[in-house]
């Protein structure tokens, strides 16, 4: 009863010094929804009518019937003569890529890319094979020509990417609010004052790390909520597996920062290790390259980071594509409770931020 | 006063208590015994061992070899049973500036497990202290080096130890500020508290402890009963620079 109560004036104490500083808050909640709407935006590539495509068609009434399903797509279509006269255009860059169709025995359809951003030309080769297969599905009746998934709505992308950009805001919001509180304490040494106590060591750990969650999901709760004013993207149908993916995805997060904070205990140098781990965490989550076409050791790597549950599961759950994954939920709580114990461990190793020498000293004594 | 039976043993007895850091011995084997009701003064220049030894006495970091005991029971950072016989007054153990002085005082009632009644009645007593009565409800960050030093006693009080330390408790405070809280020091000490204090003001010493120990590089090299020897400031002073700035 006493560690409950302990705990939960911890935690209470956490969220009031959060709250007196309204203007960190404020700069916090902002940049959240930036990074939603921004990263959003940028990370999707979309293809409007600023993305012109170069087309020669000889046959006039192919060419019609691919005008009309590559401007579908919503990029602005515009007409060569020849196929030299379209490679010249990319070439200057008029155009991102040219769609050929020319005559002849076999009749040649071919797709010229740019060449210059590979990712760029990976995502027009996939959209314009489902427009260009319609089209010569509509030229041909005899012949079908089918890509699945059949068509990819501009939400459903927008959806697919906010899954992953929400893992890394729940990531970067326990990385800032609850992390560096943890090595604020031990740096400006706030933890003697807790262990000058009787109090329980986990009252403080459990106390802490529920503030954090509580913080880190109602900063989340907000920025998803004012997000949604710029950027339309569909809420998942099942609102109550959505909750508890992302409950335990901040548990793992604001663990695994208090075990970084606590190994670390020096701000710069938490900063320093923090900072870079959230990048490489972000790479190799699966998140920009997919975890199906890395390299083995690569994917191996990704088992051994939270991030990548973190962002499969978040995926499955907001797409609904596929069902979550029992390891995924049992691998962000395995990843959260090993955190707290490395950090639970650090609060046992004495109280002053330790060199290296006096740890030493402390074990052979 | 912590309820706690009283005991024969010394409140504070260190023996052959060393620490060291790296290479580098801040304390080598140190042996002393302090008494209940009694204030100690701890002399020393910079670097001499004073807040090494008092954390040590604490229970926030342990010693290399030797033991501390507490009326009796070792000391130890994992020893939270004896965290209700000492208080500790230092920067090291620093506030919250964004918090009241209530919800300091609070926060720390409550990690020291007193029950909700216990609670409210220390809390109103803390509130009796005149200094403390107009400014629990200002924030950490609204108060004076002074004001700040008198919540740091009364949270080191909070719990009524039996044991507190103090870690120079006047240090850049004014003459009025420091009188006061030397009068809260002797109330204290009559009240069988075992007073701990570490200081550079040597006529603070002399006038406030009833005995002075005086380290210099980690060793124990002198100690003093200033009122039983009548020993003046002035003589104190001599003596230290005799110890520390050796011919």
């Amino acid at each position: 009863m006493l560690l409950l109560r302990q705990l939960l004036h911890l935690a209470r104490v956490q969220l009031t010094l959060w709250r007196r500083r309204p203007i960190e808050a404020g700069i916090c909640l902002g940049l959240s929804v930036v990074f939603l709407v921004v990263a959003n935006q940028v990370y999707t590539i979309w293809l409007g009518p600023h993305v012109r495509i170069g087309l020669m068609v000889e046959r006039e009434a192919l060419q019609t019937t691919m005008t009309i399903e590559l401007e579908a797509l919503g990029v602005s279509v515009e007409p060569y003569a020849s196929s030299m006269q379209g490679r010249e255009a990319m070439q200057r860059g008029d155009i991102v890529c040219l769609v050929a169709v020319e005559e002849g025995t076999p009749t040649r359809l071919s797709l010229y890319l740019a060449g210059r951003n590979l990712i760029l030309d990976q995502e027009l080769s996939s959209r314009l094979l489902q427009a260009i297969a319609r089209a010569v599905e509509a030229e041909s009746p005899s012949l079908r020509l089918e890509v699945y998934p059949p068509s990819r709505t501009p939400e459903a992308i927008t959806t697919f990417m906010t899954a992953s950009l929400l893992s890394f805001l729940i990531l970067t919001l326990a990385h800032t609010n609850s992390g560096s509180f943890w090595v604020r304490d031990w740096e400006q040494m706030h933890l003697n004052s807790f262990l000058m106590t009787p109090a329980h060591r986990l009252a403080l750990v459990v106390g802490r790390i529920s503030a954090g969650m509580v913080l880190t999901a109602g900063l989340v709760g907000m920025a998803i909520a004012i997000c949604r004013w710029f950027v339309f993207w569909s809420l998942p149908d099942q609102w109550l597996p959505w909750v508890g993916v992302m409950t335990l995805q901040i548990f793992m997060a604001n663990s695994f920062f208090f075990a970084i904070a606590s190994a670390c205990r020096r701000y710069r140098f938490y900063v320093n290790v923090s900072s870079f781990l959230v990048i490489v965490l972000m790479f190799v989550s699966g998140s920009v390259t997919p975890v199906e076409v890395m390299a083995p050791w690569e994917r191996t790597l990704a088992l051994f980071t939270p991030t990548f549950y973190a962002v499969r599961s978040m995926r499955a759950v907001m797409l609904g594509l596929e069902p979550v994954r029992f390891v995924d939920m049992i691998a962000m709580v395995g990843w959260g409770i090993a955190c707290c114990a490395i950090g639970y461990h650090q609060l046992g190793r004495g109280l002053w931020p330790a060199t290296r020498s006096a740890a030493k000293e402390r074990t052979t004594s | 006063m912590n309820t706690a039976a009283p005991s024969s043993a010394p409140a504070i007895e260190l023996r052959d208590v060393s620490r060291i850091y790296g290479s580098h011995p801040a304390i080598s084997e140190v042996s002393l015994s302090m008494e209940e009701a009694r204030i100690t003064g701890l002399l020393g220049p910079n670097g001499a061992g004073k807040t090494t030894l008092l954390r040590m006495i604490a229970g926030l970091i342990d010693p290399s070899s030797g033991t501390v005991l507490i009326h009796g029971r070792r000391q130890s950072i994992l020893n939270r049973a004896l965290r209700h016989e000492v208080g500790l007054v230092s920067l090291d153990c620093p506030f919250y500036d964004e918090l009241t002085v209530r919800e300091v005082l609070t926060l720390q009632a409550i990690l020291m497990g007193l029950p909700a009644d216990v609670r409210v009645a220390r809390l109103a007593d803390a509130g009796g202290n005149e200094a403390i009565a107009g400014m629990l409800d200002r924030r950490m960050d609204e108060l004076s080096t002074g004001m700040t030093q008198r919540v740091r006693i009364a949270r080191a009080m909070l719990h009524q130890p039996r044991v507190l330390l103090l870690d120079e408790p006047t240090s850049g405070l004014d003459p009025e500020v420091r009188r006061s809280i030397w009068q809260d020091l002797r109330a204290l000490a009559k009240r069988g508290v075992c007073i701990l204090m570490t200081t550079h003001n040597l006529q603070e010493a002399a006038d406030l402890c009833t005995t002075i120990h005086v380290l210099h590089r980690g060793r124990l090299v002198r100690s003093h009963e200033p009122n039983s020897e009548g020993m003046s400031t002035a003589q104190l002073e001599s003596t230290y620079f005799s110890i520390v700035e050796p011919a």
